[in-house]
């Protein structure tokens, strides 16, 4: 069984690296997985269009296409523009202002979706053209919005966490609270890199230019009240409809879709524009979704082949140190990262590793937000980096490069796998606001 | 280009689906405001949700394929002959063409049991047949291993730039 | 030989009791009994809580043989089990789990198409049934009176929605996992909900008042086996897990008796606030569900199925386990 497991797990690697679309190396990795697995290719078809029909039918993943559609509107209404030249303005002493400014909007819009590639994809479209119009190094720019993303997962809702409680019984109120402190310190780590990168090599991140005759023009400050003031309200319908408890992450994304129509059209946008934003990103959805399919054949596969029971064997049968077991558990979860998606890897490896975690001593919640920053971490790693496809697959420039991407990610992907050790290695952090709040 | 018809379908569908995605945010701001302004919100809003899901993911597929936007990784291959590229392409348009071929093929007769049986979800507020999703899923997936041949074949003729061309906005 | 089945279900362990005693109790046993009666192992990949088929897949995949075992609520599948979902059909039925599923038991052994049907459509063997515990309401505010639900938008399973009609709340069919965040940002206000899944799910979180109304317990869980499998194994392994089945069904009753107890404490412990509803209320909303048995019925009938024997058998088989119908259904 372990060599059917690891054969299927070459096989996908080797599909991959020889360019098969990825969506296909998975559908067709998991179906023959399937296949040698029972030695029925009924079963191996079944699972191919069971997974097809139910994989994405839960009205959350709206959320997607919604968020995007968003993205696209206020992006192409300039208001995007106007915001950051607000950003600018604002934050213009600051060495790196305008990765700041979108490591904050960033962890902002992706709290709305508790999808994290939504937000990077709407990131990639609003925040990444502004930064490199500015001079910004293009690997720093892109590296911002795709690390930055993941923060979405630290602040609730976060799909993640309710999952994650769900299956050990802990309480998802609790684990809510718990991430809030860990992912501030992870904002702030992203936003003090970003500042020493630009003050060490400012042609990285070249400061801002100061006010010119133009920008006191009053025709143009006028736009960027009216972008700034509407953007805000959409935020706040958004944002202040979750928390304040008014509208789930769908219908919200269903507000933003809409909010940011109108904020178009009082920008300015026409028919054409409307419909180049509408066929925009749908082009940007599909690919994300289909990969969300054949991901889940995948994960079906893998659950099927029973590979949790043959990681957990091998796992007791090394050593029972908790050092050692903990770092087993996080090469684990940083290896499956490489391969598959965030919830896929919670399905199937925390009935196994938060029971082995609870033997050796690890706080319940720290072990939680230490998995959702390690499971995190590996959207951000090649081969099957999530978010460096979505970033890809939505920036507006075509000749970015994925190795750009990962090599801009990299100082993220440290930073996350570092926070996550920290909450391990000092549990208050995660635990401190549940215990003093509820 | 002589797939030009089909490469034009696939950009009508996938602005009728992108299309639908606005139609959706809008039934749920009437469902959300129907809910707060009347305490009536709209029926049916979450099964219709569920079921466009599914249905907007694969009106998209094949476009997603002759626009060359399923996403890859090309780390590897970019250093190889132009040849070695074409067939390494190839071979991977064969599976796509196998893989989506497969879906359509195994989905095929679950949708037919689905229309014999009058198959449903939801209750309560509002039924929801599931075998127009199930056909649609079937009928794209079908449309989507054409366009994975139709990609060989312009591919070997040195027509990918004109079938890209297609379907830009 | 070694067998190696994969068992599943779209709920997760622990949460949802008739999966927890699917893995702890059926599982567990099949893999004694064949290991110590017979020359055969047994050995079980399990697969809950959706990883390999969710809560309206389970059928479908113990068809194919994707799963070998499954565990499934009826209520997911409304129209291949439109019959199947007969206790849903007459609210107020059975409180206690142990004497529904007794009711239920008979109803089956006097319609053995209930059983034979899942062989002969959906290639799976019947092996035993399950049970929810007595099915009550939990909301995210305090309410008095009836009317206070009047438009209050509330999630269920499905065919327990109906229940709801009385009160003019806006009914929405959804999933346990999907529950959670549904209450805590307000879209739903309320949940029809088994106090052990309540708790489980940790809707007290958002949705602190949980209302006894006792809509009672339901037997609509059920656990089969791919008929293939269960034809390609050795004679002495089949009969185990026939055995294992029926057993896995005998200890349901009590096992969710003590769900339903231990859950109410449960929810108390963690802070919800737990209030009966008045009994004259809630003899007037069984009454306002007189109408419903008698539409399923006929509805079942109009698809062939044998509606009024399945549904006055409960009826009857109820009355014989000591149940008091708050409301005499007339099913004609
Ligand atoms: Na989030
Ligand atoms: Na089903």
């Amino acid at each position: 069984m372990a060599s059917l497991i690891f054969g299927i797990l070459a096989l996908l690697l080797v599909m991959v690296f020889l360019g098969v679309h990825i969506a296909v190396a998975l559908g067709t990795a998991s179906a023959i997985g399937v296949y040698l697995l029972l030695g029925s290719s009924d079963i191996a078809l079944s699972v191919l269009s069971g997974t097809a029909y139910e994989a994405l039918r839960k009205d959350i993943f709206i959320v997607i296409p919604l968020f995007v559609l968003m993205g696209e509107f206020i992006s192409r209404s300039g208001a995007a523009q106007d915001i950051y030249s607000i950003g600018n303005r604002g934050l213009r002493k600051l060495p790196g202002c305008l990765a700041v400014a979108t490591v904050s909007g960033n962890a902002v819009f992706a709290a709305i979706t508790g999808v994290s590639i939504a937000s990077a994809a709407t990131f990639s479209r609003i925040a990444y053209p502004e930064m490199v119009a500015l001079g910004y190094s293009r690997s720093y720019a892109l590296g911002v919005v795709a690390g930055s993303a993941c923060l979405g997962m630290l602040i609730p809702p976060s799909i993640l966490m309710i999952i994650w409680a769900v299956l050990t019984e802990i309480s998802i109120g609790a684990l809510f609270v718990a991430g809030l402190l860990p992912g501030l310190i992870l904002a702030s780590l992203f936003c003090a890199y970003c500042i020493i990168t630009a003050i060490m090599s400012p042609e990285t991140a070249p400061s801002c230019p100061p006010p010119s005759a133009e920008t006191v023009d009053h025709a143009r400050n006028r736009s960027e009240l009216i972008s700034g003031l509407s953007v805000v309200a959409l935020i706040l319908i958004v944002i202040g409809g979750i928390w304040g408890g008014f509208l789930t992450p769908t219908e919200a994304a269903g507000f933003g879709a809409i909010g940011a129509l109108v904020v178009g059209i009082v920008k300015g946008m026409r028919r054409k524009e409307i419909s180049t934003s509408i066929f925009h990103a749908g082009k940007i959805t599909a690919p994300i979704m289909i990969l969300l399919i054949t991901a889940s054949m995948y994960s079906r596969f893998l659950a099927m082949s029973g590979a949790v029971d043959v990681i957990q064997g091998t796992l007791f049968s090394f050593s029972e140190s908790p050092i050692v077991i903990m770092f087993m558990i996080f090469v684990i979860w940083l290896v499956l990262g490489m391969f598959i998606d965030a919830t896929s890897i919670i399905l199937l490896t925390v009935p196994i590793f938060a029971p082995m975690s609870a033997i050796i001593g690890i706080e319940p919640l720290a072990f939680a937000i230490f998995g959702i920053l390690v499971i995190e971490a590996g959207l951000l790693t090649p081969p099957f980096g999530l978010l460096i496809f979505t970033v890809k697959a939505s920036v507006p420039d075509k000749s970015v490069t994925l190795g750009e991407i990962f090599r801009g990610s990299v100082p993220y992907w440290i930073m996350i796998l570092l926070v996550a050790v920290l909450v391990v290695v000092f549990p208050v952090l995660a635990t401190f606001l549940p215990k003093s709040l509820i | 280009m002589k797939f030009s018809i089909l490469i034009q379908t696939s950009r009508l569908i996938h602005v009728l689906s992108s299309l639908w995605i606005l139609i959706l945010a809008l039934v749920i701001l009437v469902d959300v405001f129907g809910r707060i302004l009347f305490l009536s919100p709209l029926p049916g809003t979450k099964e219709i949700l569920q079921s466009s899901v599914i249905a907007v993911a694969f009106l998209q597929i094949p476009l997603a394929v002759f626009s060359n936007s399923m996403l890859r990784t090309t780390l590897l291959t970019d250093a190889l002959p132009a040849t070695a590229q074409r067939v390494l392409r190839s071979a991977g348009a064969l599976l796509g063409l196998l893989l989506f071929g497969a879906i359509a093929y195994a989905a095929y007769p679950e949708a037919v049991e689905a229309f014999q049986i009058g198959e449903y979800e939801g209750e309560g507020s509002l039924r929801i047949y599931t075998w127009p999703v199930r056909f649609l899923i079937v009928v794209t997936a079908a449309f989507s291993a054409v366009a994975y041949v139709v990609m060989m074949i312009a591919d070997w003729r040195g027509d990918l730039d004109d079938a890209n061309a297609l379907t830009t906005h | 030989d070694n067998f190696t089945f994969r068992i599943g279900s779209g709920h997760p362990k622990g949460p949802a009791p008739y999966v927890t005693t699917m893995s702890d109790f059926f599982a567990a046993e099949v893999k004694r009994r064949v290991g110590e009666e017979t020359e055969h192992t047994v050995n079980f990949v399990e697969a809950y809580g959706g990883s390999i088929a969710g809560v309206a897949e389970t059928l479908e995949s113990v068809q194919s043989g994707i799963l070998d075992f499954g565990g499934f609520c009826v209520c997911f599948e409304p129209s291949k089990m439109f019959l199947h979902n007969f206790p849903y059909y007459l609210g107020f039925g059975p409180q206690k789990s142990s004497d529904a599923i007794a009711a239920a038991r008979q109803v089956y052994d006097e319609n053995p198409w209930l059983k034979t049907v899942m062989e002969e459509e959906y290639d799976q063997v019947f092996l035993g049934l399950g049970v929810w515990d007595n099915y009550h309401l939990g909301t995210t505010f305090e309410w008095e009176t009836i009317s206070d639900l009047s438009g209050v938008k509330i999630g269920g399973a499905g065919p327990n929605l109906a229940w709801l009609e009385y009160v003019n709340a806006l009914p929405v069919q959804s999933t346990l996992p999907e529950g959670y965040l549904a209450l805590k940002t307000g879209v739903y206000d309320g949940w029809l909900m088994v106090p052990s899944a309540y708790n489980g799910f940790k809707f007290y979180e958002p949705a602190p008042y949980y209302t006894l109304i006792g809509f009672g317990a339901m037997p609509v869980i059920m656990l089969t086996a791919n008929q293939k499998k269960m034809e390609s194994l050795p004679e002495e392994v089949r009969n185990i897990i026939l055995e294992v089945g029926a057993e896995w069904e005998a200890q349901n009753g009590t096992a969710m008796d003590n769900v339903q107890d231990f859950g109410l404490g449960k929810l108390e412990e963690n802070g919800a606030t737990i209030k009966t509803l008045p009994e004259s209320v809630r003899a007037e909303w069984a009454q306002s569900l007189e109408a419903f048995p008698k539409a399923q019925a006929a509805e079942a009938e109009g698809r062939g199925l044998p509606g009024l024997a399945v549904m006055q058998g409960y009826i009857e088989a109820a009355k014989a386990v000591g149940h008091d119908w708050p409301v005499e259904y007339q099913l004609q």
